[in-house]
């Protein structure tokens, strides 16, 4: 029989951590249940569909009338209407704000507004997570963007502040909010291989190194890169010119390590690796480039090494005495060039390792 | 004479959007009190607005101030249209009028939470905080930050009319640290008024006007209400109304009657004694001498020893009283060391074994016994009520549910009557007579049934009614009872009847433990001890017992199931038996009351939620003939019921019922009967037969037959097994039905008596002539609560051995309606109640061990072919009995068997009272182990799962936010301080149903926003908890095509501030 009223009211709001992630994940109230039934809740428990049906419902309804207050965090402690004990409004709030990294990789690059919101079937489709989810998670990153996104101190201090979210998913977050800061190009074609966690590991980097540096001051803020560092990277060049030297000093380094027809293709090909990463460095300052950063490192870098099938290993190799033997050399005595110098190749030696899925 | 209230809008917050063109608000606050009204300046385009206004003053007369709520109203300023509402906050003064309380005496192990809160809490007449702003068209809108101060000047004038100062609690207890001196009696009144929603300007004003004309009557007059009973227990001599209860009778065309009920009373708080030993050592500290003296200052000072209460072992806890003992671990709290220091004062006095320690019940107390046995002294039982002011007392009706041990002497059933009116619109507002009438004719009779039954009052009296259209169905019910009634408070202590005095009590020990052991060991025992001391006492009292009702009686445990009346003079044919215990007295086969278990009284195995659901189809016919209809139905219905209600009563095995509700609604086309109780096994009540199944000669299928006898056999036999009431069963069947094992000499030559085939047969047989019969067995087999789920309806579960309640874990309220074809058979009915009690095991499931105290249903039938069921009930969280020793902990019980036991009773068990669920009894050492008591265990506060092999949970340390509680107890915690209490009446309409979730969500957010707000008031008292919480009116109309919906809600109880153990 059709009941027309039914509810279950307590004191302090139950939440029921299945039913809410259900709910987070989109699923309608039928799906839930059946999620529920197929879970084998009822042979648990020896209740009726009838029964988990009711439930759920009774849920669903106490999560609806949340979900305004969970997009103001904070105010969630504050309002009246509902007494939820510390504990489960942590997990309220969690569950919440988690996302996919999938859902949120579709997301990167785009343009936060209500057109892309319409899109969003197509990234459901694509990442086989429910429509609903996906807009909640588009809701979230839009509101944790404009929240954020012109507040001064650190990206990930603020979205913990302003959204009691636990460190790792703020950060992650903040990284959302660092590429769309920046503006990076990710939607790219020949980008499409990187996973969101790439670019979190990536944007992680870059902010930890290529931000102005979190001196005290009200103005420090690491959605921004240090514009002096990035015009300073220009004095690299530099070593294009002394690209001999260079080369000697890292075949000599690598040889013992590389197999010989891997050594002679480094051999062969040296000048064009140098040129593109130095060439990279010099051209960061500009605006157009440093968008353009992951695009470039994937032309420019990995794409040759991945034609010539280097190893992981051989990158990694590769790398760390290409940067160290630049620091044996002259050219890079005086201090604040080789410290650009460091700052850049911490950076650009995860970055590649990271995306050099091989 | 005149109050002052002052008043200071400070702030709003989370306003909602009114001026949709700029997305922000200018809101105001307008702030009214009577006929004066004070307005803020705009605020503009803020949702957060700062008012920070000026002290807005007003002087009112105190009865206004008892009337009137303060009403805060925020508005939106516009230059051009009219203003808009934007909701309202509706203050109850009354709390704010209570005499401030003294500041708390902080005890050692609370100390940390009391300092933290009494800053915020200086006097009690301040109220401040952020209130959500209700609005009936849209539930609550922002929140608003006030202050609200009261300045009161006392009013001794003899012919005033206001009644500040009497304080009301909704707890039908006596409230937790208070004593209550003298029980003045029943209190009532009544006040009727027109409904705004029938009046003619309804046609022409907005619904929200008129819902909000509503709810300010509704406040108006429940101030009223509460301000006359004030008055009239002030006539009485009370100081404090409890067990109030107020009702809201929504008569539609005739008008609004509001009615309430309660208990004068006067309370005197039990100091916090400053002579506790806030540490162990303290106790040894002290010598002899030194506590002697303490004692009497203690005793002198009419203070009482909370912790002598509550003893199932103490014959006469004279010492009754005060507080109720809090079946948690706070009870434990300080007392037990004062305990002690009586108990060796009194060894100092006389010289007596070990174990007669037990005298550590006062000196008073004593000569109560001797009082009670030689009918000259007089009786000392606080809390008092003296014959005198019985007899002068137009209706012997207390409306508390819970009594001090020794209260209550003997029970003599529930007693109700009900009548059916036709409501005619009140002519005349001032002079509410005919409702006035019709509620003294129901009281009569209600006085005259206890009376019937050789019963001084009815103790847990309520009422009730039923409407539907303009008939109306006036309930009255309550539990007939014989008490004590006291001459005077204070005695001289009788030094020469102490010695005696003591021997009886260490007898009726014993004999309870005979009774229950049964073996011969004790009985050899007890025999010479008995025929020493007590032979005189007993002999009077068995001449005494039938002839002359109110004497004390030595045996406590049994002797409240004693029939309190005289067995040839009932009119009506009842089954005696002899008391199992104590062989002397009479009991009825079963037993049903309206109370509480009371505390000392000896019951076997555990308790159980009983339900019994009877719906009867009536005619659809207006006016006269209606009412004839109901009427004529009304005797079948409660037959059926009570038929039911015995029937499942005997398949669960078990003998009494307590916290009986019955409760009639009237349909257009239905008549429906709901009956809840918690069953229990009373062990001094015979055990019930097995119910019988038999068929008339047309009733061929015999084999269905022996099917149904099985079915109910097994059900019988597993039901035992479920609630442990096997031990005694199978000593019955060892001796073929009768009760063995005579022990005394008197009683044996009746034993014949108690022979169950020769008595009561005929009530147990069931017939079976159709199928519908069998239908109807298959109703009395309820389905069990799942693994780790102890249902009842009462405060305490009884006879939780193994376990003890904790904490708080959750207050529930549950509201289903659906439509219900008409023409089908009850059985149909029962499984919506099954399947509503069923989703609350669901939802809780995560939370077992629970308790599910409490439970309240309440059924209307709103439309034709509507029911609607609604459940307000209370988890509770069970944990580990607090002591080590399981040999201690049996011994609360009852059916403890252990000879050993008995043997091994040293003196602290003696002293320290076990309390028959509940009461961790204290170690041997009892100093140290108070304090570790005190401290909590080393367990999180939070609930978290302990692995260990039963899950379970630990006392709270703290709280988070507000607890409310239908219970009038918190578990784990002491109730610091009473705030005052709540009523509230609330609408909501709704013109979007459709858009808001449906009918759920319209009922589910509405309660939710009620809670919230009755949060929210609770914290600007300054409490910290709601008990004695109640949702007694939850009326919802919905007219689909309209999408319409309107919801109304009555709830309210008592603020308290609750401590909890703090870490040392």
């Amino acid at each position: 029989m059709f009941a027309d009223v039914d509810v279950f009211i307590s004191n302090y709001t139950l939440v029921d951590p299945e039913v809410y992630q259900l709910w987070v994940d989109g699923c309608s109230s039928s799906e839930a249940v059946t999620a529920l039934n197929q879970r084998g809740v009822i042979q648990q428990t020896g209740a009726t569909l009838e029964l988990v049906a009711s439930d759920v419902l009774d849920h669903y309804r106490t999560y609806s009338l949340l979900e305004r207050l969970l997009h103001n965090p904070p105010k969630l402690a504050e309002q009246l209407a509902f007494q939820i004990e510390p504990q489960t409004r942590r997990l309220l709030i969690e569950k919440y704000y988690e996302f996919d990294g999938a859902v949120i990789r579709e997301l990167l690059g785009k343009k936060l507004s209500s057109r892309h919101r319409k899109d969003l079937d197509e990234v459901s489709e694509k990442t086989c997570v429910l429509l609903k989810s996906c807009r909640r998670q588009f809701d979230n990153v839009k509101r944790v963007f404009k929240v954020v996104e012109d507040m001064q101190g650190s990206v990930v201090q603020n979205i913990k502040t302003n959204f009691l979210l636990p460190e790792e998913l703020a950060r992650r977050y903040g990284a959302v909010v660092f590429i769309a800061c920046i503006k990076f190009e990710t939607s790219k074609k020949k980008l499409q291989y990187l996973t969101f966690p790439d670019f979190y590991h990536c944007a992680q980097s870059i902010m930890a190194s290529w931000t102005y540096v979190d001196n005290g001051s009200p103005e420090y803020d690491d959605t921004e890169l240090d514009r002096e560092f990035l015009l300073d990277l220009r004095e690299l060049r530099i070593l294009l010119d002394k690209e001999k030297e260079h080369k000697h000093l890292v075949c000599q380094k690598l040889k013992p390590q590389l197999l010989e027809r891997s050594y002679q293709e480094l051999d062969s090909n040296f000048r064009s690796y140098t040129r593109a990463l130095v060439g990279l460095a010099c051209n960061l300052h500009r605006s157009r480039e440093l968008r353009s950063l992951f695009l470039e490192l994937v032309e420019r870098c990995l794409e040759p090494w991945r034609q010539v099938s280097w190893s992981h290993t051989d990158l990694r190799n590769f790398l760390s005495s290409y940067y160290q033997c630049a620091l044996e050399m002259d050219v890079l005595r005086e201090a604040d060039l080789k410290n650009s110098w460091e700052r850049y190749m911490t950076v650009i030696t995860s970055c590649l390792l990271r995306m050099y899925h091989a | 004479m005149p109050g002052k209230v002052k008043v200071k809008i400070l702030a709003g917050r989370n306003l909602p959007v009114m001026d949709r063109s700029s997305d922000t608000t200018d809101a105001y606050v307008e702030v009214k009190l009577g006929n004066t009204t004070y307005k803020t300046d705009v605020c503009r385009k803020s949702l957060n607005p700062q008012w920070n206004s000026e002290w807005y003053r007003y002087e009112v007369d105190d009865s206004e101030l008892q009337d009137e709520p303060l009403q805060i109203r925020l508005m939106d300023h516009d230059t051009y249209s009219a203003n808009d509402a934007i909701g309202k906050v509706y203050l109850d003064l009354n709390p704010l009028l209570l005499p401030a309380s003294p500041a708390p005496v902080k005890s050692s192990w609370n100390s940390e939470n009391t300092t933290t809160t009494s800053t915020s809490l200086k006097g009690g007449s301040v109220m401040s905080g952020w209130i959500p702003v209700f609005d009936t068209m849209h539930g609550i809108r922002g929140e608003v930050n006030i202050i609200v101060k009261v300045e009161l000047f006392s009013d001794f004038n003899k012919f005033r009319q206001s009644s500040c100062g009497v304080q009301f609690f909704c707890s039908p207890v006596i409230p937790q640290g208070y004593h209550a001196q003298v029980v003045h009696g029943f209190v009532e009144e009544l006040v009727v008024n027109d409904d705004p929603e029938y009046q003619w300007i309804d046609k022409i004003r907005t619904p929200r006007a008129s819902n909000e004309a509503r709810q300010t009557l509704f406040f108006k007059l429940s101030g009223e209400v509460q301000r006359k009973i004030g008055l009239k227990a002030l006539d009485l001599g009370g100081n404090a109304v409890i067990g109030y209860n107020q009702c809201f009778d929504l008569e539609g065309e005739s008008g609004i009657v509001v009615r309430g009920i309660g208990t004068a009373v006067t309370l005197t708080k039990i100091q916090e004694i400053s002579v506790q030993p806030p540490l162990p050592f303290d106790i040894t500290a002290i010598d002899d001498r030194q506590q002697q003296q303490q004692q009497q200052q203690l005793f002198s000072g009419g203070e009482e020893e909370r912790q002598l209460t509550g003893s199932p072992q103490q014959a006469r806890p004279v010492s009754s009283t005060s507080s109720k003992i809090s079946p948690s671990p706070a009870k434990l709290s300080n007392l037990p060391a004062i305990h002690r220091r009586s108990s060796d004062s009194d060894l100092s006095i006389t010289p007596k074994g070990s174990y007669m320690k037990r005298n550590s019940l006062t000196g008073s107390d004593r000569s109560s016994v001797m009082g009670g046995h030689l009918r000259q002294g007089p009786a000392v039982v606080r809390p008092s009520m003296n014959q005198e002011s019985l007899d002068m007392m137009e209706y012997p009706f207390l409306t508390m549910s819970k009594y001090p041990p020794g209260f209550i002497m003997h029970l003599g059933g529930t007693v109700s009557s009900r009548s059916v009116k036709l409501l005619e619109r009140i002519t005349n507002l001032e002079e509410p007579e005919t409702r006035d009438a019709w509620w003294t004719e129901i009281r009569m009779e209600v006085r005259s049934h206890a009376r019937a039954l050789g019963c001084n009052v009815v103790l847990g009296y309520s009422e009730n009614t039923s409407i539907c259209d303009d008939v109306c169905v006036l309930s009255a019910s309550g539990t007939a009872a014989v008490i004590n009634l006291q001459f005077s408070t204070n005695v001289e202590q009788d030094t020469s009847g102490q010695h005696l005095v003591s021997r009886v009590h260490m007898h009726n020990k014993e004999l309870m433990t005979t009774s229950l052991d049964r073996t011969d060991f004790e009985r050899e025992k007890t025999t010479p001890q008995k025929g020493d001391f007590t032979l005189p006492f007993m002999q009077g009292s068995k001449v005494r017992h039938l002839s002359d009702g109110y004497e004390l009686d030595p045996v406590s445990t049994c002797s409240v199931c004693h029939i309190p009346y005289s067995e040839c003079s009932v009119p009506f044919r009842v089954t005696m038996l002899k008391c199992a215990i104590c062989r002397r007295g009479k009991v009825p086969d079963v037993l049903f009351t309206t109370i509480e278990l009371p505390e000392g009284v000896s019951t076997t195995g555990k308790g159980c939620f009983l339900q019994a659901y009877v719906c009867r189809p009536k005619r659809d016919c207006r006016g006269e003939l209606n009412a004839k209809e109901i009427s004529d139905g009304l005797p079948f219905l409660e037959y059926e019921l009570h038929r039911l209600l015995i029937n499942k009563l005997k398949v669960k095995g078990m003998n009494s019922i307590f916290g009986l509700k019955v409760q009639v609604s009237i349909g257009e086309k239905m008549l429906v009967g709901l009956a809840t109780g918690t069953a229990v096994y009373l062990t001094p009540l015979p055990m019930p037969p097995v119910p019988k199944v038999s068929a008339d000669n047309t009733w061929a299928d015999d084999k269905k037959l022996t099917e149904i006898q099985k079915l109910l056999q097994d059900t019988v036999k597993k039901n035992r097994e479920v609630y442990q009431l096997k031990p005694l069963i199978e000593l019955e069947f060892q001796s073929n039905g009768r009760i063995p094992a005579s022990d005394t000499e008197e009683s044996d030559d009746e034993l014949p008596d108690l022979d169950l085939a020769t008595g009561n047969k005929d009530t147990c047989v069931l017939e079976v002539d159709d199928a519908e019969d069998v239908d109807v067995i298959s109703l009395l087999i309820d389905p069990h609560p799942p693994e780790g789920f102890y249902v009842v309806n009462t405060e305490t579960v009884p006879g939780l051995d193994d376990q003890e309640i904790v904490k708080n874990l959750q207050m529930f309220t549950q509201v289903w309606r659906a439509k219900i074809p008409t023409g089908q058979p009850t059985s149909v009915f029962s499984k919506h109640f099954h399947r509503l009690l069923q989703s609350v095991y669901f939802k809780l499931r995560r939370m077992v061990p629970c308790a599910l105290c409490d439970l309240q249903f309440g059924v209307e039938l709103p439309e034709p072919d509507e029911l609607q069921i609604s459940v307000l009930g209370m988890a509770l969280g069970l944990g580990e009995p607090e002591r080590p020793s399981s040999k201690l902990k049996k011994k609360t019980v009852v059916s403890s068997t252990s000879k050993e036991a008995i043997k091994k009773a040293d003196e602290c068990e003696l002293i320290f009272n076990l309390d028959e669920d509940h009461v961790a009894p204290e170690n041997p050492a009892a100093a140290p182990l108070q304090v570790q008591l005190g401290c909590p265990r080393p367990h999180s506060p939070l609930r978290i799962k302990i692995p260990q092999s039963k899950p379970h949970h630990t006392p709270p340390r703290e709280r988070y936010g507000v607890d409310m509680t239908p219970l009038s107890y918190v578990p784990g915690g002491k109730i610091e301080r009473y705030l005052g209490n709540l009523n509230f009446f609330f609408i909501r309409e709704s013109t979007c149903i459709r858009e808001g979730g449906g009918l759920s969500g319209f009922v589910h957010s509405f309660v939710t926003e009620v809670l919230a707000i009755v949060r929210a008031h609770v914290t600007a008292l300054g409490g910290n908890a709601m008990v004695a919480y109640f949702m007694s009116e939850c009326v919802l109309y919905h007219n689909p095509h309209k999408n319409q919906g309107q919801c109304l809600i009555n709830v309210g109880g008592d603020v308290v501030y609750v401590s909890y153990y703090s870490e040392d």
